[in-house]
């Protein structure tokens, strides 16, 4: 071989050897095994910092709670008792309001939130001037059909509020931070969207797998993609979300109890009349009450997200360790 | 035919007509005529929706499975007046799906399949049907007892148990489970839950299992026993355990059969020791361990009895506990020696945490 063939040779098989190289780059460079650097870039969602809480009160009661029988005194009652609605909206709020709407279920059961609650609500936060309401839940059920067999649906339309299903379009990736297991999980945003205030309103009931479902865990409803995976740490999973949402308001629906056989419910010898609820700034305080006073486990160690969520500074779950009014009404 | 002559067709290679067929331009009129029609229908339609179609609950027929599907569900099972919807079916990938955060309750039993099916009268008048299959008798009563209403008396009859309590139904038939729930406790659910227990009486039954017949020989209602797989009292080592609520409400009568006497032996260590953590031992007939919880105050303990592990937990004090234990050892030597063991307890999916803080 000559000299001018070795250096076209040499020159042959730089290009080539170039060219493979090159087209490994670019193969490394445009890999996109599961399709996610495909997709059209989003930034991860932030709720405001603070949550949508209301400044604390050195004077007012963290727990109020109103016993009875008529559900819309007890409601309007409760909230009374720890500043009134007009602390927590003010004209021009859009505010969401989440119930516990989880399974198709008739109310009397129990295992969702009593719509007459939900409808008592609403009309105080309209008096308050919102401009705009929102009711919003994710079951895993038939979102329809558990709204339209709780009779939640009716409730919410018939009050003025615009209800909220969930649909693939309404999840953004929410960045919680400091959270175990969602500090980026998928959230049902779109209720969300320009929110000033949110109340949560959820009801008390046994659970099998945290024991007790109350405002905490309610939130749970919140969270989109496969969410079941959390019960491998339930309470886990509820102290995060404490962190996630830090609520304006939450309403401890305890106007019935399931007391066994939750979360699902069934029968209505499950059920008892628990002729109160309380309103509170601390979702902690409210679930410890309702643990101990409603649902009747005095004699019980409270759930272990009580603990996990009170080390992240979150809430008071010795509800006898915070100021309380109680009033009988209607 | 001259180029300059043609109209509408410029293009020499296409089909070319000098002239249009008025028949055709009238049926394209009528085609017209008709789309038209069909749109301003449609237009109109839905601004004007049939009520009907809101009336009934949404989407009860999602998941809807042809007949073949329908398990050990008879067909026909709707009374006059009630509207079947489809039978939707889960397994244990998506039982959370239909029961989330109650899936693990029934796992622990053993879990291998639901049917589901929906009743609706009207709008508002619903009853759901879930039909678990639990792989054996055992499970099915043991998840049956656990959900049977406090203080219910079922009665045992056609091979399995049978509860009709408010607006619920509750009944076994061998390895099946079935839970109707109305959506009211009204006269039409009631009638209606009747049609449901009969409709399934064709489901065949089999035997109690062996712990029926013994606590039912200590006085026990079949609503008193119940069959813990595992993780019996919170006891992680616990598994394979029968229980009978004892006629006071309060004293719980156990026997668990195990493969040998050593093996019995071992684990009444546990038991004893399991207990210790809430209590102290207290003086007990002929030496036997009592341990007194020391924030209840009631007795339990744990002895072996042939290859069994008998036990009382909850009574209010030692005579008491003494005689429900005499009474069970007595009967346990009554129970045939070839009494087969389960075979392995169902692994939970999702156990409960034990964690708890206060």
């Amino acid at each position: 071989m000559s000299d001018t063939d070795r250096r076209a040779f040499l020159r042959q098989a730089g290009l080539v050897a170039g060219a493979a190289a090159g087209a490994g780059g670019l193969t490394a460079l445009l890999h996109d095994p599961d399709g996610e650097r495909g997709k059209p870039k989003t930034e991860d969602l932030i709720l405001p910092a603070g949550g949508y809480a209301v400044e604390a009160s050195s004077v007012l009661p963290v727990l109020g709670v109103a016993t009875g029988n008529d559900v819309k005194k007890l409601v309007r009652g409760a909230i009374t008792l720890v500043g009134g609605i007009e602390r927590f909206v003010k004209r021009g709020d859009v505010v969401v309001i989440k119930p516990n709407v989880a399974f198709e279920r008739a109310a009397a059961l129990g295992a969702t939130t009593n719509p007459e609650v939900l409808r008592a609500l609403i009309e105080l936060v309209k008096e308050a001037g919102a401009k705009e309401i929102r009711v919003a839940d994710n079951p895993i059920e038939s979102p329809e059909s558990c709204f339209h067999r709780s009779g939640l649906h009716a409730a919410a339309i018939d009050g003025g509020a615009q209800v909220y299903l969930p649909a693939p379009g309404n999840f953004r990736n929410l960045h919680t931070q400091g959270a175990t297991w969602i500090e980026r999980w998928p959230f049902f945003w779109a209720p969300f969207a320009g929110a000033d205030k949110v109340i949560g309103v959820a009801p008390v009931k046994d659970h099998n797998l945290c024991r007790a479902s109350m405002t905490t865990k309610n939130w749970y409803g919140l969270l989109g993609g496969r969410r079941n995976q959390f019960h491998q740490d339930i309470h886990g999973i509820i102290a995060d979300l404490a962190l996630m949402m830090r609520p304006t308001l939450v309403v401890l629906d305890g106007s019935r109890v399931l007391f066994r056989s939750g979360p699902t419910g069934g029968s209505l010898a499950d059920v008892r009349q628990g002729h109160q609820i309380v309103a509170s700034t601390d979702s902690l305080a409210a679930d410890g009450y309702g643990w101990h006073e409603l649902l009747e486990r005095r004699g019980e160690a409270l759930p272990a997200y009580f603990k996990k969520a009170a080390a992240r500074g979150l809430g008071q779950p010795d509800y006898k360790q915070v100021s309380i009014k109680k009033e009988q009404v209607g | 035919m001259a180029k300059e002559d043609r109209i509408f067709v410029k293009n020499g290679r296409r089909h070319y007509r000098p002239r249009y067929s008025t028949t055709e331009a009238k049926l394209g009129g009528v085609v017209l005529l008709g789309l038209s029609t069909l749109s301003a229908w449609i237009v109109w339609k839905g601004q004007h929706p049939d009520p009907t179609l809101t009336a009934a609950p949404p989407a009860l027929n999602r998941r809807a499975t042809a007949d073949a599907d329908r398990g050990p569900l008879p067909k026909d099972l709707a009374p006059p007046g009630w509207q079947e919807g489809g039978v939707a079916v889960f397994d244990p990938s998506n039982l959370y799906e239909k029961i989330d955060g109650r899936e693990g309750y029934y796992k622990s039993f053993g879990f291998q399949k639901m049917w589901f099916l929906a009743l609706t009268q009207g709008a508002d008048r619903s009853l759901d049907l879930e039909l678990y299959d639990l792989g054996s008798a055992a499970n099915a009563l043991g998840a049956c007892a656990g959900e049977l209403p406090e203080k219910a008396q079922p009665e045992a009859k056609d091979g399995g148990l049978f509860l009709q309590d408010r607006n619920a139904l509750y009944l076994t038939r061998g390895k099946l489970y079935l839970r109707a729930i109305g959506s009211d406790e009204s006269p039409e659910v009631q009638a209606a839950l009747q049609a449901v227990a009969k409709g399934l009486s064709a489901v065949p039954g089999e035997a109690l299992p062996w712990s029926y017949g013994l606590f039912l020989g200590l006085g026990i209602g079949p609503g008193q026993v119940s069959y813990q797989p595992q993780d019996a009292f919170s006891f992680g080592f616990a598994k394979d355990v029968h229980v009978g609520l004892a006629s006071d409400g309060e004293t719980e009568l156990f026997v668990s059969p195990q493969a040998d006497e050593n093996t019995a032996k071992a684990l009444v260590d546990s038991y004893l020791a399991g207990f210790g953590q809430y209590g102290e031992k207290v003086p007990g007939a002929g030496g036997g361990s009592w341990i007194q919880d020391r924030y209840l105050a009631k007795v339990s303990t744990a002895t072996v009895r042939r290859r069994f592990v008998v036990g009382v937990k909850g009574a209010a004090d030692v005579a008491t506990g003494q005689k429900w234990l005499e009474q069970l050892m007595k009967a346990v030597d009554g129970l045939p020696t070839n009494l087969p063991l389960p075979s392995a307890a169902p692994e939970a999916a999702e156990k409960r945490p034990e964690e708890s803080y206060e």
